[in-house]
């Protein structure tokens, strides 16, 4: 349905020329790079659209470092479909992806105006437990793990993301990914992603990231920490569980409430650390 | 604003508004079988092929449509106005009942079928989980996908 409150439609052809439009911080100007979101949701001030469609890279690459980078205008189907990448953790974002929407929203959705908006998404917990870096443009090429372009609130400046690096894993690596929603077709009441590296006896390193809070992501240091010193016993899993739950903030609205949530923050958390157990116990 | 959309094979002009999306270009250009049916991305009535992939049309902008090849039904009947093996099956197995969903239904397992040219059910079941469909209950579509499968393989004629 169009949408009558925009009326002007820019599409620069270098990626300064679209900095110079987004640099002033102008409220009423939004970035274009898929449209899933702004055909759909946009806020009834955007009057102007900057389409970076012949600006940023569609590619996705390995890079010398054996890291694999995905360009801002990568579709959710480019990356899931990828073939290196859904081998990573054992699967996870192939596994996450499939959630996401349907073949013709991913079909035209691209990775970096998903992390630009960073909400209400299933995709940003598993690019965060993959320790995903973010490389964006605000009139220099910055990069950033995303963990920090959250939290240091660099999301909220201007800026044009220009692409996404998944880091190798090592060998003994595993990922998982749970949901909980009403529906297939819903957003999440809660997410959650988890990975584990294993060193020679303990894990080396370890990520739990829950989202649809319904905030943007977190993560569950306290619960990481315990696994990180114990080990993916039950023992370990059921006490990383109860502190993930203590730790991890939950709002209520009217799709669940903040002690419904907080629950559920427990059980997936527990879920999602036995998935990882029993993918690094098979060979 | 005028743009130029490439739809069919056929490049021609369109007068768009900024915030018109390519559902609405496409209906106003005379391409009807994109149906107009949720505006929301829901029900994938308005899907169309963008450079041979499935997209819904209403969650994309029509300028934004100027750089790919835009292909709806029409696109897909052959030369001679003979039916492509899916739109065949479709009518042979009985999926066709309102025929609403139809169109965008038949561009979503080509774009499958393309890159996945022997489908499971399960397969073709979780790749049409964006179009929706209120008269049948996708078992005689699933079937003429299978069909079309196996015409488009050269196991069975059309």
């Amino acid at each position: 349905m169009s949408k009558p409150g925009i009326t002007t439609y820019l599409r620069p052809s270098s990626l300064e020329e679209a900095w110079s439009h987004v640099a002033p911080g102008d409220p009423t100007l939004r970035l274009l790079s898929g449209g899933a979101d702004l055909t759909i949701h946009a806020p009834p001030e955007i009057a102007t659209l900057v389409d970076v469609g012949r600006v940023l890279d569609r590619t996705i690459v390995n890079r010398p470092d054996g890291s694999i980078w995905m360009g801002a205008m990568a579709t959710l189907t480019d990356v899931m479909e990828h073939p290196e990448i859904a081998l990573l953790g054992g699967g996870v974002v192939p596994e996450m992806m499939v959630h996401v929407g349907n073949p013709l929203l991913r079909n035209f959705s691209t990775i970096g105006g998903h992390v630009a908006r960073g909400k209400l998404s299933d995709v940003v917990p598993v690019l965060l437990a993959l320790d995903t870096r973010i490389e964006f443009f605000d009139g220099e090429q910055q990069t950033a793990l995303l963990q920090e372009y959250y939290d240091q609130g660099l999301h909220k400046l201007p800026h044009i993301v220009t692409g996404l690096s998944l880091p190798q894993l090592p060998e003994r690596s595993a990922a998982a990914f749970l949901r909980f929603a009403r529906t297939a077709f819903d957003f999440a009441i809660l997410n959650i992603a988890c990975r584990v590296d294993l060193g020679r006896e303990q894990p080396d390193h370890v990520r739990i990231v829950l989202g649809a809070t319904p905030r943007r992501s977190q993560r569950a240091s306290d619960a990481e920490a315990i696994i990180q010193e114990q080990g993916l016993t039950s023992a370990a899993i059921q006490e990383a569980a109860v502190a993930a739950r203590g730790e991890i903030w939950t709002g209520g609205g009217w799709v669940a409430s903040s002690e419904y949530r907080s629950n559920l923050v427990e059980v997936l958390t527990r879920r999602c650390l036995q998935v990882v157990n029993e993918r690094l116990e098979t060979p | 604003m005028k743009i130029l959309l490439s739809v069919n094979g056929k490049q021609q002009s369109a007068d768009v508004n900024a915030g018109d999306t390519l559902l609405d270009a496409l209906r106003a250009n005379g391409f009807t079988s994109v149906k107009d049916g949720c505006a929301n991305g829901d029900c994938g009535s308005c899907a169309v092929l963008i450079d041979g992939r499935a997209v819904a049309s209403c969650l994309v902008f029509a300028a934004q449509a100027e750089d790919y090849q835009i292909t709806t039904i029409e696109g897909i009947t052959g030369a001679d106005q003979a039916y492509h093996p899916l739109q065949r099956t479709m009518l042979d197995a009985g999926g066709v009942q309102c025929g609403y969903c139809i169109p965008a239904m038949i561009l979503t397992a080509a774009d499958l079928l393309e890159k996945n040219p022997n489908p499971s059910r399960d397969e073709i079941s979780t790749y049409l989980v964006g179009n929706l469909c209120r008269c049948t209950g996708y078992v005689k579509q699933i079937d003429a996908i299978e069909m079309a499968a196996s015409v488009l393989r050269g196991e069975i004629d059309d």
